[in-house]
């Protein structure tokens, strides 16, 4: 994954695949390509929210 | 030869001749008195008596004062501020007379003051006004007052460097210096002492070249004194010189003067600072000084008043800091801590309920994902099984098995039959052999 990629470049990423493939107007042969880099920007995000949950819990007085 | 008289009895006929004419008479006569011999103790005083017409010698005789003529010299003196001497106009009351052994004179009696002093005026009157006109940027007359460039210069705020003007060992040199140094307030004054005659017709002339000497060295003095001692000595003639009443009036360093008399004022008083007496010049130096003294203490007392104000002042407002300092702050950053725990809060539950959202949102869309991926995935298969049914059951094979035939002539597949040969036997391929017949009749279906 790019580093300089933001949270809301992958957040808005992902919502296009689904968007694709739940009205079927992605080639099947990019399907997989598709997923798996969907499932990398959701992982991504996943970390980011991670981390940004975890920051401001730390910041808990 | 006639009788011959012995001298003394010609001159006591000339003497009985005179004392017949004018015995018991007295005349008014108006002359110049010179060769002034006075006998103080005696109270006498002889001179000449002259007339003089353009210079020229007219008349002249001997003159004498016995006792009472010498008491008008005394007045004459005290009321003209003038020394009875050489050169002296007088209106006087005179008898005449003659001695064998003495020989002729005129016995003064009396003198007319009021001709003498109206001459002295005159004469005065014109120095003023040859001042007024020569000088009129220097000298000028307000009232019975004279505003002279050197009676505007102002004052040094302490004087202490005076340069003394008197005669060397005179009663006012003795005055002022016995004053000035023996004041109440122990000021201290530098004297330097500029001698000179101040009697006498070189006097003025000697007093300008005093003060021309003083000019050279200004920068050494604060003031200039010119004091003289009273008394006896009472000739002011000197002081009314025109010379040095316009040196005064132009002297670049203060005049003062105590030239001894309280009665007149002399030009010179007029064009400088007058002060009559040497003792109150000295005096008014002194007060000078304690002026200025009183001055700064004053201002040294206001001074510490307005410094211990200021401290006042400003300790207040360090208290009034300090106060704040340590309640008013304290309580303001207690309340600003507070308000940005509040907003920490507020961004920290805000933050993890967005975080939330966004999880909850990626959780569905991964879930969506994966529902879409696998429907697409399945209606994809679907497709291709239903593709490969339809490949299936066209496959040839499938409809040879089901007892169709497939006509070949020359290995091409006959479709119509004008693409038939009749003369090359046609191959019939059927599911499982392959038939090679002639063809021997050919009928179109009916339609």
């Amino acid at each position: 994954m790019k580093n300089n990629i933001t949270f809301d470049d992958a957040y808005a990423a992902i919502e296009e695949i689904v968007m694709q493939i739940e009205n079927e107007s992605i080639p099947l042969d990019q399907l997989a390509e598709k997923v798996k880099k969907a499932k990398e920007l959701l992982a991504f995000c996943n970390e980011k929210l991670k981390n940004i949950e975890a920051e401001l819990k730390g910041k808990e007085v | 030869m006639s009788y011959v008289l012995s001298l003394s009895q010609l001159l006591t006929l000339v003497q009985d001749t005179i004392d017949a004419q004018f015995y018991g008479q007295a005349f008014w006569v108006k002359c110049e008195v010179t060769d002034v011999k006075r006998y103080d103790q005696k109270n006498w005083c002889f001179c000449k008596l002259l007339e003089k017409k353009g210079g020229q010698v007219m008349a002249e005789t001997a003159g004498v004062f016995w006792q009472q003529g010498y008491q008008h010299i005394r007045r004459f003196e005290h009321a003209t501020s003038r020394a009875f001497e050489n050169g002296i106009e007088i209106s006087a009351l005179a008898t005449v007379k003659f001695h064998p052994k003495h020989g002729f004179k005129l016995e003064i009696l009396e003198i007319d003051l009021s001709f003498t002093l109206g001459q002295m005026e005159l004469a005065r009157q014109q120095t003023i006004q040859r001042l007024l006109q020569e000088f009129p940027n220097q000298i000028r007359q307000e009232d019975d007052l004279f505003i002279t460039h050197n009676n505007s210069l102002p004052l040094p705020r302490i004087i202490q460097r005076i340069a003394l003007i008197t005669a060397n060992h005179s009663d006012g040199q003795r005055d002022f210096i016995q004053e000035i140094t023996h004041n109440a307030h122990e000021y201290a004054f530098r004297i330097t002492g500029f001698y000179t005659t101040i009697q006498g017709e070189t006097a003025p002339a000697l007093l300008v070249k005093q003060l021309e000497q003083i000019a050279t060295k200004k920068h050494l003095f604060d003031v200039v004194v010119i004091v003289r001692g009273g008394g006896s000595q009472t000739d002011l003639k000197p002081f009314d010189d025109f010379e040095l009443a316009k040196t005064i009036a132009l002297f670049p360093l203060p005049v003062l003067t105590g030239i001894g008399h309280d009665r007149n004022t002399s030009i010179a008083d007029l064009m400088a600072r007058q002060y009559k007496v040497p003792t109150k010049v000295a005096a008014a130096l002194v007060d000078h000084n304690h002026t200025t003294e009183l001055e700064l203490l004053n201002m040294k007392e206001k001074m510490e008043d307005a410094v211990s104000a200021l401290l006042f002042d400003r300790s207040r407002q360090l208290e009034k800091w300090e106060q704040q300092i340590n309640w008013v702050l304290p309580n303001r950053i207690a309340l600003r801590k507070q308000r940005l725990h509040q907003w920490e809060q507020m961004l920290q539950s805000g933050g993890l309920r967005l975080c939330e959202n966004r999880k909850h949102q990626l959780d569905g869309w991964q879930l969506r994902m994966e529902n879409g991926t696998q429907r697409l995935l399945r209606n994809v298969k679907g497709k291709l099984a239903l593709q490969e049914r339809l490949i299936v059951q066209l496959s040839p094979q499938t409809i040879l098995n089901r007892g169709f035939a497939i006509a070949e002539q020359n290995g091409k597949i006959i479709t119509n039959v004008a693409q038939l040969d009749v003369n090359i036997p046609l191959t019939t391929r059927l599911a499982h052999a392959t038939i090679d017949s002639n063809i021997t009749h050919i009928s179109d279906h009916e339609e």
